[in-house]
């Protein structure tokens, strides 16, 4: 299963991802240029949140015990058994908007105006998510849950290059501070 | 690789571009795909153009973040202000060098549209004036977006005026021999390329350094502008689009930067060994020969040999009144102006050649300009041989030049259309705004960053229909069916 990633370090805020989620994925003329122009107006399905210091671009984390699904009422929310990837059925969607508040990372969307809920699919049918395409810094990334173990491993050997670096004896608690 | 075709039309360039790869050169191609998605906040004017240092401050096209600006600016004001900035900077590029408090002058023949022009802005004269006053609009939004609007097409007015003050429209009867293509790289053993557009002090002096020093041996070309002095206009390799390749092709000796020229090409002469100056130093003259010469025997690039016949001829309009008799005499019915820069976002040479035909088969008759124009000459749309051969002006005024002529002429009824392939710099919007102004039909292929405001485009499209004028700009890069269908219907 694959994931959207964040580089915290690298994310300016400059919401190149939502404009771009917003005219690919929520409007029909796919273009930045003719989203604009449309009505009712596109929504992102990816929003840049934080502050100019702290930046961050928050989507679905499609959890494995994901709350929506078990609070939506009618069965529009569901996980795709190919992808692992939790998505609407925006024809079984009641726009009851149950599930924008159970989601813990408050990233499913109320859309009244097409009386759906709106949230990332990680763009399923395409190569790359827009968002991951678009980012002009390359903060976004699509990775393999698989690979985690490998990509935090600098973490971990950090973590222990300090811990051996105090030259302490006895037992050690892993404090980070 | 596979998308070659799709970044020039000419098979010369695309052999250059499959080598330029080859060596692992990164050129303008790799540069704007690298760049996409430029940024979207600009592209539909929602990045607020005001200088205050509070912001930046950015409207959400899609109604979810901030509506306004930090002062409370909305997205009306902020799409017509960066309109405004755009063309202020425009006009500033059109001041006469000599005279840089000079008042606009105008033809007499444009004495329908002007008045008409001048009473739906407001005014009674457009004066140099008017360039404070936009920059006062641009100190703090305090001005309506109709009225940002307003003073955007009254300095687009005045880029008009000063540009007609140009040499070229004081009535000199100048044609100018032009000569464009890769076949000039194997006519002599040294070949001197120059950028950007130089002195003619400079060029004077360069050209008689080289006449001395390189007799028959060298060259002096252009890469990409049109360069008159004296008579004659500098032969030109290519169009400004593909200068990165001419440079690649390792039939350079040595480039000259003049005022104009991209970074990009400097930095492509250092990775390349090519030994570049700036014509800003006139001291470098004789340095650069001498390199030349020095240079005669680096092969950069073996296996490059075009051949000497691949060059056109055209004769050049640097002066209103030729073509005020060519509009005179000529017996088509329909005109059409055709002209701009190259544009990354279609294939090089790629419209002009398209289109122009086309325009031409529908009994139009196509005058061009800029690097729209090289191509017209590069494939041989513009030679006499033809039996209607495309008009192509000088640089610098471009359409300007056509419109005193047109208007002298009486024939600024027939013109169907003038439509730019791109835009590279500030001035040739606000010339295209100003013609537009003046009642004419303008059109262009790249978009422009309005689509943020529906209101202020349907103002500014609003107070040019009260002028007869219209701006047409797609969503979207314009194809070249659509381009003709505009032309057309």
């Amino acid at each position: 299963m694959k994931v959207i990633g964040v580089h915290l370090d690298r994310c300016t805020g400059c919401k190149t991802c939502e404009l771009y989620c917003a005219a690919e994925r929520g409007s029909d003329g796919k273009t930045l240029l003719k989203a604009v122009q449309e009505s009712p107006t596109p929504k992102p399905r990816v929003r840049v949140e934080g502050n100019n210091q702290l930046p961050i671009a928050m989507h679905c984390r499609h959890c494995l015990n994901a709350p929506c699904i078990d609070a939506c009422l009618t069965g529009a929310l569901t996980r795709e058994p190919k992808s692992n990837l939790v998505v609407v059925q925006e024809d079984r969607c009641i726009a009851c908007w149950t599930c924008t508040m159970f989601c813990p990372y408050g990233v499913i969307y109320p859309w009244p105006d097409r009386k759906i809920a709106l949230k990332c699919d990680r763009c399923a049918f395409m190569d790359n998510p827009v968002c991951v395409e678009v980012c002009p810094c390359k903060a976004l990334e699509l990775v393999d849950v698989e690979e985690f173990d490998k990509i935090f491993e600098h973490r971990r050997q950090e973590v222990s290059k300090r811990i051996v670096g105090k030259k302490a004896g006895g037992l050690l608690l892993l404090d980070l501070k | 690789m596979e998308s070659i075709q799709v970044k020039t039309v000419d098979p010369i360039s695309q052999e250059l571009l499959r080598s330029a790869y080859q060596r692992g050169l990164k050129l303008s191609w790799d540069r704007f795909e690298k760049l996409q998605p430029q940024d979207g906040f600009l592209r539909i004017g929602l990045s607020c153009p005001y200088g205050c240092l509070q912001g930046p401050c950015r409207i959400d096209p899609f109604g979810r973040g901030p509506d306004r600006g930090l002062c409370g600016l909305d997205r009306e004001g902020m799409t017509a202000a960066l309109l405004l900035r755009l063309t202020l900077s425009g006009a500033l590029e059109a001041i006469p060098e000599d005279k840089p408090t000079s008042e606009p002058s105008w033809a007499p023949s444009l004495k329908e549209a002007l008045p008409r022009a001048l009473k739906n802005l407001g005014e009674d004269r457009i004066s140099s004036a008017e360039v404070p006053k936009a920059a006062a609009l641009l100190n703090r939004p305090m001005e309506s977006a109709e009225g940002m609007i307003a003073q955007a097409l009254r300095l687009a007015l005045l880029t008009i005026g000063w540009l007609s003050k140009g040499p070229a429209s004081q009535g000199r009867k100048k044609q100018l021999p032009l000569r464009v293509g890769y076949g000039l790289l194997a006519q002599k053993e040294i070949n001197i390329g120059i950028c950007g557009r130089p002195s003619p002090e400079f060029l004077k002096a360069l050209l008689a350094e080289v006449d001395k020093n390189l007799s028959a041996m060298g060259q002096v070309l252009s890469l990409g502008e049109f360069i008159s002095l004296e008579g004659i206009c500098l032969p030109s390799v290519c169009t400004s689009g593909e200068a990165e390749l001419v440079l690649n092709s390792g039939r350079i000796n040595c480039l000259i930067a003049g005022p104009g020229t991209d970074p990009s090409i400097t930095e492509l002469c250092r990775t390349l060994n090519i030994f570049s100056a700036s014509s800003l130093d006139p001291k470098s003259i004789r340095d650069l020969v001498k390199k030349a010469k020095e240079a005669q025997n680096i092969s950069i690039q073996a296996g490059f040999n075009p051949q000497p016949s691949l060059v056109e001829e055209a004769e050049v309009i640097a002066a209103s009144s030729i073509l005020e008799e060519s509009f005179k005499k000529g017996p088509a019915k329909k005109l059409a102006l055709l002209g701009g820069a190259d544009h990354p976002c279609h294939p090089l040479g790629w419209i002009p050649t398209e289109v122009t035909p086309a325009l031409l088969g529908k009994g139009f008759s196509v005058t061009g300009w800029g690097d729209c124009g090289l191509w017209m000459v590069k494939k041989g749309l513009a030679s006499a041989k033809n039996k209607r051969p495309v008009q192509i002006l000088a640089g610098g005024q471009g359409p300007v030049l056509a419109l005193k002529a047109l208007a002298d002429s009486g024939r600024l009824k027939d013109v169907k259309g003038i439509f730019y392939t791109g835009i590279k710099s500030c001035q040739d919007l606000a010339v295209a705004l100003g013609l537009a102004v003046l009642g004419l039909r303008v059109g262009m292929a790249v978009p422009l960053p309005l689509w943020g405001s529906e209101k202020a485009r349907n103002l500014l499209q609003e107070k040019l229909a009260a002028m007869a004028g219209s701006l047409t700009h797609f969503d979207h890069p314009a194809q070249a069916e659509e381009i003709l269908d505009w032309f057309i219907k």
